[in-house]
This record gives structure tokens, C-alpha cells and sequence, in this order.
């Protein structure tokens, strides 16, 4: 190997040979001996300082000796000090050197050898040296070694058990610098590496045992994995499959803990460096699949990673339990977002494909798939469907079909979207019909294309025949009896949220009420906002107050409700005012009841006197009535119809005989008291009048 | 001598159309820092007192409108007649159903994060965000849990500071928001939590 045939470069930079009888200072009592102090040798394969040598005969055959002060091999290796090879039986012929139950002994960065056993035999007109020992017990492992080592290259078989790996990791020896640090774990390794060939081979199979590792940031850690696998390279790269079935791992954010989620298998070909990429821990890989328990396959293929991020590649994926996966791998990637707190369930595959470290193509497709919201804001179940998408034009058609659904309490669906995907945008390819309650919106026309100023919409839909009985009651309000409908001719989106144009038509106890100026904010967000403004218009009283349950009052009632805002659907701003009106008011009468439940609602006590009168009669004509309030939080700014001299206002005013007024005499109200009041009033907690 | 003054009238005239009244609107500044105390004490669980040696912060202007290079002595002195709005008492309105809500569900979450903000595993960043220092000594299957929790803190305090800037009718004052809580965020933090400094490096207080 090293009087090499012109191809090695071999200095002797000092070479004093001194041929002795008698026994050099150091070494072995001997009856003949031979040293040779070759000084400083180097070699392409390695560097030796105080390279020394001796041989001698004390027996039948010959005992050989080397040392060196330090020598320094290729890495991993790097440097080793205190190099001493003892063969007490050498076979010397003109041709080998064999050497039979050798020892030796050595230290490098993070290992040491003590007269670990060692059998050789080299070759010199072959130039080759053949070795086997049994492992030195180097990182507490144990097992065997051997190989060949030639001008060609070296070639190492290898079958060893219980290494230690922290101790492996600290030792540098491994080819490959560690991202992490390596706590706990053994490993178990068989196979070769031939360095012979035009290209390194490795083939080894692999398994290790409670392994746990962390980076500095504890951002990927494992503790107690196990698991084993296979690690190959050749002309394409590294190929390297593995199987964990125990232990638990963190990778930001994922966390996945084997024994309840199932046994993960991985696998990676042609991996390799990408060459001239201008950041140096880029990789590239023809193929890559992790599978999950079963249910969940990801696959890529044609993937170059920068280091940082997937540059380019294409993945599918196939998921037959998103119960299981969505938890696992699809939860923690929305947390903090709208569906951050969302279960699903299902079946999905489909593809995505990315390059320049961008999406450029997409197709989904999934099947009985079901997301509840954890806070109630929204569900759906059995939704089936496909989306194409890509950046480069407009994809194939999608479609979306829910069996079932529900928003804010809403019940929605059936129903189907048919669209198509535009690289920025969306259009509606049919007619949509959304059913909720009784009635339903309809979607005729809709375009979405996001530009540089925000999202563009154009739309034309309308809401048909909603009921409000279960409208309301699904809000949680007062049950009443009519319906909601509606065109809506255009929608916008701004940093206000969504506005709607057009008017929505509620008709409802006898009269309508017609809503404009509808904005809708933040409606899956912690608290949705809705402003509206509305004119009311001819409300049959007596309807209103039966679905109340307020006591019977009789008349109509007209007015405006200006710059309403409801938050979780309670008013939080309005400015309203509601009175009979002046045409055509019609017959006008006031229930005992009502009088009794507006004092009670009011707070208001009346005297022992005017109760006993008041008892006498079943109801009482009114002139008019009417309430004004201007909201702002919990305080509202109360008058009614009219004013009185000493600074109260009527909310009835009485007509005919016995006359009857109610007088308001707090014009700041708190609004959730007054609500609480007429909550109470409705369940029949009814103050008494007294 | 008509024709003089008709020329002076008409130059008054001119230079009063043409006059650029300089219109700065400022970002309250110290009304944010006091809202952002406010909130962040809340939060944090502390008693709503002034901290001592607080910096009486002026507004600062952020040069909005039209300012001329010389300007005209009549717009001077229409400056001088029509109060800018700096004088006016810089106000911040940080109250709405939005804001109360996101400041309940932080509060509601502090609990939570008290003890790895107390630890160390997480820290105030300098954006005025949470995030994760070193999640080592946090037992792994805990984890996740923690980055749930910084990344819902985070989509609070995102909303937060928008929902702000919103209830002023001012968006572009987004990013001072969240830069002034960043800072209120780090004051207010009890000893021993830690934060970014200005260069991104983590600090224990």
C-alpha cells in the first residue's frame, strides 16, 4: 500500500535506519532484533511523526512492533496519538506479512483503544491488507469487524450491537455533523462500506433503541425511539429506509407519540447533495414517503430542499382517517387561525406541486369529510368534493357538496358549489343554493379575485324565504313568526369586513321591516359583528306582543333602527325609534298586563291605590305610544313619545277613559337590565303590581 | 388707486386659495402607551398603577398632509387661527366588544402561560409577539401544547392590535400599536421573564 506503484506519494522525511543486537531503550528484551526509525512519513492516506518500527526473534517466529507518536488519517478519523501495533506471531514472506492475534493501541478525539485485538495480513505485491478483529468495545458496543484495504480503496464489513450512541456522537466520528444533540439511545449496525469503486458503497442495516435527541432549542426532540431501518448509498445518492414503532418525537409543531398513534415509516432515495446550490445544506431527493399507522401516506417526488424549505418537488398525500391524522399533522398547522380549533374526520388525497419554493398546482379530493367547530361557530358533515387549481391559468372544474352544515347555530345545506379556480381568484360556474332554515341564499354570480389593494368581488344572489321562527330562535332571540328575503345586488370586502348592498325584506307580524347597510365582521372570529340599519314598517302590535308574551297590546308601530350594531348577535349600538304612527295607527288598546309588565320592566312601583283601580279593567285606549333609545354599550338614552315639564317622558300616552300613562322617568337605561327584565317578564316571573 | 386695492383684494384672495394649511395628525402616543399599560397590566395580572419615571411621551408627528417649503405669512396666520388638531387632547379609544373580548381571552389564557414565561421556554419578542427561546426543558409531550398557546397569544394579540387601530378609525396606525405594546409588553414583564432587546436577543429580566 505504501511503497505504492507511482500512483501514492510517499515522503520519508527523515529516515535514520539503525540495526542493532542488542535491545533499544523502550523496547522488548530480544535476542535479535531490528529497528527501524522511519521519522516522519507521508502518505496520501495518512501522516506519521516518530514512525518507529522493530522486529525481532525470540521465538520461532518473528514479533513485530510499530509506533508512532501521532498519525493523522483521513476523517473521520483525524488525528490519532500514542499508535502502538504489536503481533507477537508475524508471518513474513518475500511476498506477505501476516500478522496473528495483534493488539493495539491508540486514543483519538473521544475514543481509545487498549490492546484491542487485531489480525492482519498484508499483501505487498497485491497491495492489499486484509484485517478482522472483534469490536474493541468501543462506545460500549461489542460485535466484529473486518475488510480490506488496497490502493483501490477500503472495504470494511461490519456487525456490531449495543452501541452507545451519545458516546458515538461525541466522538466525532461520525461522517455526518449533527443538527442535534444525541442524549440517550443504542444502536445496532451490520452491512459494508467499500470505498473501493468509482463510488463509495454503504449498506447497512440499522436499528436503534431508545434513542432521544434535541436541538438547542428543544424544537426537535425525541425521547425512547425505536426502530430500525436500512442505509444504503450508490451512484444515485443515499437510499435510506426506517421504521420507529416506539418512543415519542417533537417536530415544531407536530408532536407525535408512537405507542397511541401508531408505527411511522420513512423512507428517502437518491439522496445527495445538490451541487453549486448557493446554500450548502440544500439536499436533493428523486423520492421521499412517510407513512403513518396505516391511515396516512405522504409521498413526494423530485424534491430539492434549501436547507430551509421545500424548494421544489411534488407531494400527494392519502389520508383514510382524517379523525386520526387531522389531530396529529393537520391541527397544529392552523392553530391560531379560524379552524385552529377545529376536529375533522374523512377521507382526502391529492397533490400539490411546488417549485422556486412556491405552490404552482393543486388538486384535492375528499370524501365524508366532517370539521366541527370546538366553540360551536361552525360544522359540517359529509361534504364530498374536488378543487384544481393553478397558478399558470384557470384550472378544471371544482366542485363542493355538503350534506349538512351549520354557522353560528344556522343549520345549512344540503347543497353543491360548482367553480373553478383562477391563479388569484374564484368564479362561480352554476347558480348556488345554500338552504338554511326554510328558505335559503342563492349565489347567481360570483367572482373573487384577490389583487394588490385586497380582495374584488362581484356578486348577485338573495336570500329567499328564511323563517324567522327558528331564525330567531336559533340566535337565541324572542321566537317570532314571518320570513327574510332578499336580492343582493353586489358585495364588498374590506378591512370593515363584508358589506352587503341592497335591501333584505323581513316580513313579520303584519308588518316589514326593511333592512339596508348589512356589513358582516368577523363572523368565525372571536366576536362576529353585524351592522344594519332598518326601517320598520306598520308591525301589528298585538302579534308582537303575543310572541312576547308580554301582555296584549293593540296598534301598529313604525320607525327606524339606525346604525345597529349587533355583537354575538346582541345590540351593542343603535339609535331606535319606534312609535305609532301617525296614519292610519287603527285600533289602539293596552292590556292590563302590559301596563303591569312595562311597570315591572320599568322598575317602577305604583301606589296601592291606582293598582286596585287599575285591576277593575281588562285593558285601556291609548293615544300613542313609543320608544326611543340611543344605545352606546350598556347605556341607553331613553324618551318616548313626548315630553313632560318636569324632565320626564311618556311612553304611553293615554286616551279616552280611565286614561292611563306610562312615564318613563330614567332616561339612562342599562340595557342588560332591561333585558333581564323582559326576560323575566316573558318567562312569567312577572312583577306583581302592587 | 381702486384698481390697487382690487389687486390687493384679488392677491389676498390668492394667496388665501393657494395657502397649503399644514394638517398633522398625530399618533397619540401617549395615550397608546397608557392604553397598552392598561391592557398588558390587565393581562399580566398586575395592579393598574403609573410605573414611576414614566416618560411623559409627546404626540410625535408623522407628517400627513401637504407642509410647503415656505408657507405663505396668510396661511401662517390661518394656521394660528384654526387650532391644528396637536392641540387638541391626544385620545386613544381602545375599548370595544372586539378589544374587551380579546383582552378576556388573553386574560383567560395567562394562567397558562405563566409558567413557561416563567421559566423561560417562551419570551417577549421584540415585535410585540410571544415566541418559543427554548423549549428543552419543557417535557416533550407538553410541547405542542406550548406552541398551541404562543400561536393562539399570537392571533390574539394580532387581532388585538388591529381591532385597535380599527376603533380609531386609523388601520395605518397598526404597526405603532403593536410596536408600542412591544415595548409595554417588556416593562411590564415581571423579573425574570424574557425578552428580546432591540437586536433580537434574548434577555432575562
Amino acid at each position: 500500500m505504501i511503497n505504492g506503484a507511482g500512483r501514492r506519494r510517499l515522503g520519508v522525511l527523515a529516515s535514520i535506519p539503525l540495526f542493532a543486537a542488542v535491545p533499544a531503550p523502550g523496547w522488548p528484551e530480544s535476542g535479535l532484533s531490528l529497528e527501524v526509525d522511519i521519522g516522519s512519513m507521508v502518505h496520501e492516506a495518512f501522516d506519521a511523526r516518530n514512525l518507529r518500527a522493530h522486529v525481532s526473534w525470540v521465538g520461532p517466529e518473528p514479533r513485530f512492533e510499530v509506533r508512532a507518536d501521532r498519525l493523522r488519517l483521513a476523517d473521520p478519523v483525524g488525528v490519532v496519538e500514542g499508535l502502538r501495533l504489536d503481533c507477537p506471531r508475524v508471518e513474513v514472506t518475500a511476498r506477505r506479512l501476516a500478522c496473528a492475534d495483534g493488539r493495539l493501541t491508540a486514543r483519538g478525539d473521544g475514543w481509545r483503544l487498549d490492546a484491542a485485538r487485531l489480525n492482519f495480513d498484508w499483501d505487498r505485491e497485491a497491495d492489499s491488507l486484509r484485517f478482522s478483529a472483534p469490536w474493541p468495545g468501543l462506545f460500549r458496543g461489542h460485535g466484529h469487524v473486518s475488510g480490506v484495504a488496497g490502493a483501490a480503496g477500503l472495504r470494511v464489513d461490519l456487525d456490531l450491537d449495543g452501541l452507545d450512541l451519545p458516546m458515538l456522537a461525541d466522538s466525532g466520528l461520525l461522517p455526518l455533523k449533527m443538527p442535534v444533540a444525541i442524549d440517550a439511545g443504542f444502536a445496532r449496525a451490520a452491512g459494508r462500506i467499500d470505498t473501493r469503486g468509482r463510488l463509495p458503497i454503504v449498506e447497512l442495516d440499522l436499528s436503534v433503541s431508545g434513542l432521544g435527541f434535541s436541538d438547542p432549542a428543544g424544537l426537535h426532540a425525541a425521547e425512547g425511539l425505536s426502530g430500525s431501518g436500512r442505509l444504503a448509498h450508490g451512484a444515485g445518492g443515499y437510499d435510506v429506509q426506517a421504521r420507529f414503532t416506539e418512543g415519542a418525537a417533537f417536530f415544531e409543531p407536530w408532536f407525535l407519540d408512537l405507542g397511541e398513534a401508531g408505527p411511522v415509516a420513512l423512507s428517502v432515495s437518491s439522496l445527495q447533495p445538490v451541487p453549486r446550490h448557493p446554500r450548502p445544506r440544500a439536499w436533493r431527493a428523486a423520492s421521499a414517503e412517510a407513512a403513518l399507522a396505516g391511515h396516512t401516506l405522504l409521498q413526494g417526488t423530485g424534491l430539492v430542499h434549501s436547507g430551509d424549505r421545500l424548494e421544489r418537488g411534488e407531494i400527494a398525500w392519502q389520508i383514510g382517517r382524517l379523525d386520526l391524522a387531522g389531530r396529529i399533522l393537520v391541527e397544529p398547522l392552523l392553530v391560531g387561525t379560524v379552524l385552529g380549533r377545529s376536529r375533522f374526520e374523512g377521507e382526502t388525497r391529492g397533490r400539490l406541486r411546488l417549485s422556486e419554493g412556491r405552490a404552482r398546482a393543486l388538486t384535492a379530493f375528499w370524501q365524508d369529510l366532517g370539521l366541527r367547530d370546538e366553540f360551536g361557530r361552525f360544522g359540517l358533515t359529509g361534504s364530498a368534493g374536488s378543487v384544481a387549481w393553478s397558478d399558470e391559468g384557470v384550472a378544471r372544474e371544482s366542485s363542493i357538496a355538503v350534506a349538512a352544515g351549520e354557522v353560528r347555530g344556522l343549520p345549512v345545506g344540503p347543497f353543491r358549489m360548482d367553480f373553478q379556480l383562477e391563479p388569484r381568484g374564484l368564479r362561480l360556474l352554476e347558480p348556488l343554493f345554500v338552504p338554511v332554515l326554510d328558505g335559503g341564499a342563492g349565489v347567481d354570480h360570483f367572482r373573487l379575485h384577490w389583487g394588490s389593494e385586497g380582495p374584488e368581488i362581484e356578486f348577485e344572489g338573495g336570500i329567499r324565504a328564511l323563517s324567522l321562527e327558528r331564525l330567531t330562535e336559533a340566535v337565541g332571540w324572542p321566537r317570532f313568526s314571518g320570513t327574510l328575503a332578499g336580492i343582493v345586488p353586489r358585495v364588498f370586502y374590506d378591512i370593515d369586513g363584508l358589506r352587503v348592498d341592497g335591501q333584505l325584506l323581513v316580513e313579520v307580524f303584519d308588518g316589514e321591516i326593511v333592512l339596508s347597510g348589512l356589513r358582516i365582521r368577523n363572523l368565525f372570529g372571536v366576536t362576529p359583528e353585524l351592522e344594519v340599519s332598518a326601517q320598520v314598517r306598520r308591525l301589528e302590535l298585538d302579534l308582537l306582543t303575543s310572541a312576547l308574551d308580554f301582555g296584549r297590546i293593540e296598534g301598529r308601530l313604525s320607525g327606524t333602527v339606525e346604525d345597529l350594531l349587533l355583537v354575538e348577535w346582541g345590540p351593542h349600538r343603535m339609535h331606535l325609534s319606534l312609535a305609532t304612527p301617525e296614519e292610519d295607527p287603527g285600533r289602539r288598546r293596552i292590556s292590563q298586563r302590559a301596563v303591569e309588565n312595562l311597570t315591572a320592566i320599568g322598575g317602577g312601583v305604583q301606589g296601592r291605590l291606582a293598582a286596585t283601580f287599575l285591576r277593575l279593567f281588562d285593558a285601556f285606549a291609548y293615544r300613542r305610544l313609543g320608544f326611543d333609545c340611543d344605545l352606546d354599550g350598556d347605556v341607553c338614552l331613553a324618551s318616548g313619545v313626548g315630553e313632560r315639564p318636569d324632565g320626564t317622558f311618556v311612553l304611553v300616552e293615554g286616551g279616552g277613559l280611565p286614561r292611563i300613562d306610562v312615564i318613563g322617568h330614567n332616561r339612562r337605561v342599562d340595557w342588560p337590565e332591561l333585558m333581564r327584565r323582559l326576560n323575566t317578564v316573558r318567562e312569567g316571573h312577572t312583577a306583581v303590581v302592587q | 388707486m381702486r384698481d390697487l386695492s382690487r389687486m390687493f383684494a384679488i392677491l389676498v384672495v390668492v394667496l388665501v386659495a393657494s395657502a397649503c394649511v399644514t394638517i398633522h395628525i398625530y399618533f397619540p402616543a401617549a395615550a397608546a402607551e397608557e392604553a397598552a399599560r392598561t391592557i398588558v397590566r390587565d393581562v399580566l395580572e398586575a395592579p393598574d398603577a403609573k410605573p414611576p419615571n414614566e416618560p411623559d411621551a409627546g404626540p410625535e408627528p408623522t407628517s400627513r398632509g401637504i407642509t410647503p417649503l415656505i408657507m405663505p405669512a396668510v396661511a401662517w396666520g390661518l394656521d394660528r387661527l384654526v387650532a391644528p388638531a396637536s392641540a387638541q387632547t391626544p385620545d386613544l379609544r381602545a375599548e370595544s366588544p372586539a378589544i374587551n373580548r380579546l383582552r378576556a381571552s388573553m386574560r383567560s389564557r395567562s394562567a397558562e402561560l405563566v409558567p413557561y414565561l416563567r421559566s423561560g421556554a417562551i419570551g417577549f419578542a421584540r415585535d410585540g409577539f410571544v415566541e418559543v427561546r427554548d423549549l428543552s426543558d419543557v417535557p416533550l409531550r407538553e410541547r405542542s401544547r406550548v406552541q398551541r398557546l404562543v400561536n393562539e397569544e399570537n392571533a390574539d394579540r394580532r387581532a388585538l392590535y388591529q381591532e385597535i387601530a380599527r376603533a380609531n378609525d386609523r388601520p395605518d396606525w397598526e404597526d405603532q400599536i403593536r410596536e408600542t405594546f412591544a415595548r409595554v409588553w417588556v416593562e411590564e414583564a415581571p423579573s425574570g421573564y424574557w425578552y428580546q432587546d432591540g437586536n433580537g436577543n434574548w434577555r432575562q429580566k
